[in-house]
Order: structure tokens, then sequence, then C-alpha cells
């Protein structure tokens, strides 16, 4: 008989005891949000493998300090996202978002979603490059809850704000954004 | 613009292809420890009746935070090794007449105490146990030792700094903790104990330890009594 998979909060339970292996299906289970989020905001792949590594070894080390029963997933995100900002301004640089070379295939998609296939050549240029003139704390912002997809709460957790600051910090963002393409607000 | 065409935008940003990185992440988790394991051997005996042998520390423990005393280093360990139980030792039984010349130092004999009803020697250490293990004093020669006994307390251990009769010293209280004795560095026997509250002090060229049931207040009346 093929045993349920465990949920995070005993996979969190075992690995505080010491199981390796349930640290290592953690590990799996969150590791390309991890490197996504590192990457978005270091703005490069060798400081984002470096930042995700170095924060699921930190994570592990400070299991003892997570409360039991808190969702694991924006707590780990968190010590990514210090990680890779910690890389980002060492290395005295702007993260810069830019759009894959036309072919590749998106991560994980067999196809753009109806959506994504709507949105013009000229438009994705236009928006990214009205993002990458935008500040870090507002690019972060935006790129957590839309680009990664995370919920408020998430998005809280990553950027080490208040789950009620996300809200206002979005809108400003968005504000800004549309400022930068010269669009009215909706 | 609208939020729909930013997540709409997200399938066509240059992101990282997804890669293993639990390997990468395992073998720094397991890196540290073995360098460790060489370094452990058994300090104590103990005052229940039962202690616990040591097991192979587990793989995965971060040093959290260190405190220093002559002879004593303890270490706030993000886990702490695993163990079983086992036998204890306390050395031989010798006379505290005699303790003096065996030991080749002048131990501390607490006024508030009395005698102990037990006294031995293990070779490095001189144990004082009083009321059939309720409380448990050892003293050794500490100054000019850089690591004589190692400490290792858990995340949940509290340990406050305290000052003995003018020395520096230390509460170690709560959660559970390990010491361990290194002789030279040269591993003779694996064996350590779980510890109650244990308060660690200077004295001189000694250092000194006092293990039962204590609040802070008792283990401090106690360890100043030492003179």
């Amino acid at each position: 008989m093929v045993g349920r998979p465990l949920d995070d909060r005993e996979l969190v339970a075992r690995a505080t005891r010491g199981d390796a292996d349930a640290y290592e299906e953690l590990v799996h289970a969150y590791q390309g949000i991890a490197l996504r989020t590192a990457f978005l905001i270091a703005g490069n792949a060798a400081d984002a493998e470096e930042a995700a590594q170095d924060a699921f070894v930190k994570a592990h080390r400070a299991l003892w300090r997570f409360r039991p029963g808190a969702p694991f997933k924006p707590w780990l995100l968190r010590i990514v996202a210090n990680e890779a900002r910690n890389r980002r301004r060492s290395a005295g640089r702007r993260a810069a978002l830019a759009l894959r070379a036309a072919g590749d295939a998106a991560s994980g998609d067999a196809a753009p979603s109806p959506e994504a296939a709507l949105l013009g050549a000229e438009r994705r240029e236009e928006l990214v490059a009205a993002l990458n003139r935008l500040g870090e704390t507002d690019r972060e912002a935006l790129a957590c809850r839309y680009f990664l997809d995370l919920s408020e709460a998430e998005t809280a957790a990553a950027l080490g704000i208040r789950p009620g600051t996300v809200k206002s910090r979005l809108s400003r963002a968005l504000e800004r954004l549309r400022e930068e393409l010269g669009e009215a607000a909706p | 613009m609208t939020e729909r065409e930013l997540r709409a935008l997200a399938a066509y940003l240059e992101l990282p292809a997804e890669r293993d990185l639990a390997p990468a992440v395992r073998a720094r988790l397991t890196a540290r420890p073995q360098r460790r394991r060489a370094l452990v051997v058994v300090l104590a005996a103990a005052l229940l009746a039962i202690a616990v042998a040591f097991a192979v520390p587990p793989a995965r423990s971060a040093i959290l935070r260190f405190f220093h005393l002559q002879g004593v280093t303890i270490e706030v360990v993000d886990e702490l090794p695993r163990v079983k139980t086992g036998a204890l030792e306390l050395g031989r039984s010798i006379d505290l007449d005699a303790a003096e010349r065996t030991a080749g130092f002048r131990p501390l004999t607490s006024g508030l105490l009395g005698k102990p009803d037990r006294v031995t020697w293990d070779g490095r250490q001189l144990w004082f146990v009083y009321g059939e293990t309720r409380l448990l004093v050892s003293q050794f020669r500490g100054s000019g030792v850089s690591v004589f006994i190692k400490k290792f307390a858990g995340p949940g251990t509290t340990i406050a700094p305290v000052v003995v009769n003018g020395s520096q010293g230390y509460f170690i209280s709560g959660a559970k903790h390990f010491v361990y004795q290194q002789p030279n560095e040269v591993i003779r026997e694996e064996r350590v104990r779980l510890a109650r509250d244990v308060i660690l002090f200077e004295a001189g060229a000694l250092t000194v330890r006092v293990e039962g049931d204590l609040t802070r207040a008792q283990a401090l009346r106690i360890a100043r009594s030492f003179r």
C-alpha cells in the first residue's frame, strides 16, 4: 500500500527531529519557487541558485524557531528574499527583468495560457521596460504578487512587511507603473 | 495596464530553469558535524540513577552561540546529539581527607552543604556527591586548559551569566543539555548524559560545576558557599 504524501506540517516536524529525508522533500517541494523568487530579486541566475541554496541551509538550522503549524512556504521565502537581496546589494547592481528569447518555452508550461497569448510582443517589451524603471521596492512587490503568484499573506512574508501593508504597496507600485507607461488608472 | 496583463507577462519572463538543490543542501547540512564527532568525549557522571550514552551525533547541527569559562566551552546548537541510556562513571571513591593529595589541588568545600556523602576522583575531576546523587559538584583545574569540558545546549536552554564570589559563571537551565570531557582531544570513551540545572563558575585556578534540581537563587547560594 502506498502511504499518503506527508503534508508540510508533518515534514517540518520530522525535519526538526533530524529526519534528512523529510527535509529533502521540503526542498523538492519549494526549490522551484525559491529559485524564481531569488532570481527576481537578485537578478542573476548564479546568485539566485546560491541564495536559494543558502536559504534552505539556513532554514534548516532555524527550524527550531519555526512556529509549529505555521505555513512553511512564506517563512522560507522570507529567508530566500533576504539572501537574494543581500547578494544584489553586495554586487551593487539593480535586478532587471528580461523577456525570454523567442522560441524558449516557458518553464513548466507546454503553451502560453490564452491570456498570455493575447499579450503581444510589443506590449511585453513595453511592460518590461516600464517595470525596469521602477524602484526595487515596487518591482519586488509586483513580482511576488503577479509573477510568482504569491498570495498577499505570502507576499507580506517574503517581503518582510505587514500583511496590511501589501495592498497599499501594490497599489502604489501599480500606480507608478501606469505612470511609466503613460496610462491613466482604470 | 491591467493586473491581468502583469500575470500574463510572467509566462514570457526569463526565469532560471528548475534544478535539484537537494543534493547540495544535504551535503552542506551534513558537512560540519563530522569534525565535531572527532572531538566529543564524555565528561560526566550523574545525579540521576541513569545516564545516557553517546550515540553518534546527528549530521545536522549548527553552533548558534558560544560561552566560555576557563577550561569550559558551552555551545548552543540548533540540534542536540541523539542519546540513549547507559551507565554512569564518577571514578573511584576516595576519602575527602585524601582529595587534595589525589587531585593535586586543594578542593573547595561548602559550609552550606557540609561534608559530601561521597567523594570520587576520575583522574581529572573531583566529584562531591550529596544526598544519594541529588546534588553533584565537580571541580577541576581549569586555568591553562583551553577546553576541558565541552557542553552542548539546545536552543531552548537558558544560559544566564552570573557572578560567583567575584568570578564569572553561567547558570544553565531549561531544556536538555549535555556535557563532554575532551582530555587532550583524544577520544577515550563515548558516554554522556542529560544534565539538570547547572551552575558553572570559576574559582581561582579551578572551575566548579554544581548540578541539581535547583532554582537560580539556590544554585547561586550553593555556588557561593564553596570556598
